[in-house]
């Protein structure tokens, strides 16, 4: 009856089946025994003469946060990489005439020049330029291997002190991803503890702008320079972002022209940053599941928002609780517990709804459902059922975020008592 | 009655602008132009995606996001304002709890064709003509609109964004809500009712 499905299933083999020898819990090869970060000795180095080549090192394409730790342990320091010419380019994993072109043009220009033209876009956009050796360098990224060898960031220094959660997830949340992430961006928030996504479509935009509505500190990481904030429509949540205390962090520097947006270098920062990662809503081959991955690697503790059996938006989710990566968040409280942090106070505000609004609203604090459903949970006559819904929506206590199905907001969760007479 | 609507060139959509607006299409040609009739209530069925699968709980879209930005954009914004209702359907076989209580009693549709009957009479009687045609210098207390209905239609027009022909194709459609209920006067619930059928945003 229902053997149609049953083709789709087979096809689906598990990750042992198709994972190489040796490969990790998410179905990596084994990385092969490179010169990282850990056995390098940076203490000697002198930070403020070492700073135009680490600035000039990182702009020569293929010196990623991989090859300049190579580049490191081959030359001892920057400066010393920098001279070695176009030698230099024999330490990388990957080199293109790119390469070569790149860094014939910055030696021409020369380090100090480079270091000065990058800090001045840098300025222009608000932000700063900080390497490794930098005491401003955010702590928790020097644990991290590879780690970013240059960071451009704007806004509040402080905000890399505070613990920090990060809330991540799909770019095509459904709306019972964008209300979980709301909720949890929400709740940490008024716990004090900073809430780090990627500034992406979605559920990192929906985690960001709940915590800065919560009046908290919200780190967002780029995949783009700081001066060409990515997705242009979230522009305006990174403004209210710094004006919250929050910051900017990108790998990439200001001012130049790069391609297109590099996402998995982004997620990499983001676990760094974070004490743990939380993954709201995540299908199967979700860029979520890459930042999982980096948790994991960099020893974070791992959350994810369990979503039912049969939704295709939650299923990377779902398997990382099944296979024991992740530890399964059964509400914003218990995720705080998790991590060490106590809930804070909630303002009540009170609302004064007719009955069928409060109705509707009991209905929908219960469970989220469509028109139809709630004609059949209410009782109400359609009409009456629908004005009530847009008057809820029109002063935010419910969304349909487009779809079919409306959920309560964060602010409906915050009235103190809704008349619930909803069967 | 369009379906798989999104299909269309977004030029021949454009197309059904004029005739939607006026009732009429005017074809221009060398030896001049002749004006015919065209009134017609359009319906137009659309998938959110080209695979159709966006927003599915059981099933992934396969689309990338701008090619699912370029499809809805072929509706464009001022084909989007002459259409007056818009209603999100559910997937129907969705397998949550609660699904089987809906739609209990549904109206037999002879019920249905009297009461719209009654509101299509009411209409002739008030102005002569349907609610659709009714300009908006019209929207006044012998119409059935009070100054505060108005205020509220402003004030909700501005919190859902909605452009001004929109605003006064809401009013439109209000009217026909009270109609439909008999109604001689225009109140929030009916304007509230109305506002349910406006446009989704874009993805």
């Amino acid at each position: 009856m229902i053997g149609v499905g049953a083709a789709g299933a087979a096809v689906g083999a598990t990750t042992a089946e198709t994972s190489p020898v040796g490969a990790d819990a998410f179905g990596r090869a084994p990385s092969p025994n490179r010169q990282g970060w850990r056995t390098l000795e940076l203490g000697h180095l002198d930070p403020a003469a070492e700073r135009p080549f680490w600035v000039a090192l990182a702009q020569v394409p293929g010196v990623g946060p991989v090859g300049f730790a190579r580049l490191l342990h081959r030359y001892g320091s920057a400066r010393a990489a920098w001279a070695a010419g176009a030698e230099l380019l024999a330490e990388l994993p990957r080199v293109t005439g790119e390469a070569t072109t790149a860094l014939r043009r910055l030696r021409r220009e020369g380090p100090s020049a480079v270091l000065a033209r990058v800090e001045r876009a840098t300025r222009l956009a608000g932000g700063e330029v900080l390497t490794v050796l930098d005491a401003a360098y955010p702590r928790s990224l020097s644990e991290i291997d590879p780690r970013p060898p240059v960071l451009f960031v704007a806004g509040s220094r402080d905000a890399f002190d505070a613990p920090g959660v990060a809330v991540v997830g799909t770019r095509r949340a459904t709306g019972y991803g964008r209300a979980c992430a709301a909720d949890l961006g929400d709740e940490l928030a008024r716990a004090g503890v900073t809430v780090i996504s990627g500034l992406a479509l979605g559920i990192d935009g929906e985690a960001h702008a709940a915590a800065v509505a919560a009046g908290g500190r919200s780190i967002g990481v780029l995949p783009s320079p700081l001066d060409r904030i990515y997705p242009p429509r979230h522009r305006e949540l990174a403004r209210r972002m710094l004006a919250c205390g929050g910051a900017l962090v990108s790998e990439l520097a200001t001012g130049q022209s790069i391609g297109r947006p590099d996402f998995a270098r982004r997620n990499r920062i983001i676990a760094g940053l974070a004490r743990a990662v939380v993954v709201v809503e995540a299908p199967d081959r979700s860029g979520a599941l890459l930042t999982a991955a980096a948790a994991v690697d960099c020893g974070r503790d791992l959350h994810a928002v369990p979503g039912p059996i049969d939704a295709v938006a939650s299923s990377g989710c779902n398997r990382l609780i099944a296979d024991h990566l992740a530890s399964l968040v059964t509400s914003p409280a218990a995720l705080l517990h998790a991590i060490g942090a106590s809930a804070g106070r909630r303002p009540v505000s009170v609302a004064s709804l007719s009955e069928a609004e409060g109705l509707v609203l009991g209905g929908l604090l219960r469970r989220s459902g469509s028109i139809e459903e709630m004609i059949g949970r209410t009782g109400l006559r359609t009409g009456v059922l629908a004005s009530a819904l847009t008057l809820l929506e029109a002063r935010g206590l419910v969304d349909n975020y487009g779809g079919a199905t409306f959920h309560p907001t964060l602010a409906a969760r915050r009235i103190g008592t809704v008349p619930d007479r909803a069967r | 009655m369009l379906d798989e609507t999104l299909q269309f060139r977004a030029d021949a959509l454009d197309a059904l602008r004029e005739p939607l607006e006026s009732g009429s299409v005017t074809i221009a040609r060398v030896e001049g132009a002749l004006s015919l009739p065209a009134r017609f209530t359009l319906l137009a069925a659309f998938n959110p995606c080209p695979c159709g699968w966006r927003g599915s709980h059981g099933r992934a879209c396969t689309c990338e996001d701008a090619a699912a930005r370029r499809y809805m954009a072929r509706l464009s914004g001022p084909l989007r304002d002459r259409i007056d209702l818009w209603v999100t359907m559910a997937e129907p076989e969705r397998r949550t709890a609660g699904s089987a209580s809906r739609s209990r009693h549904p109206e037999a549709s002879p019920v249905v064709a009297a009461r719209v009957a009654a509101a299509w009479r009411r209409q002739l009687d008030r102005q002569g003509r349907a609610n659709a045609e009714l300009p908006a210098p019209q929207f006044d207390e012998r119409h059935g609109f009070a100054a505060p209905l108005l205020e509220l239609l402003t004030r909700r027009a501005r919190r859902f964004g909605l452009s001004p022909r929109r605003m006064h194709r809401t009013a439109r459609v209000a009217r026909t809500v009270a109609d439909l209920e008999g109604e001689s006067t225009v109140n929030a619930l009916h304007l509230d009712e109305a506002l349910r059928y406006r446009a989704a945003a874009l993805p």
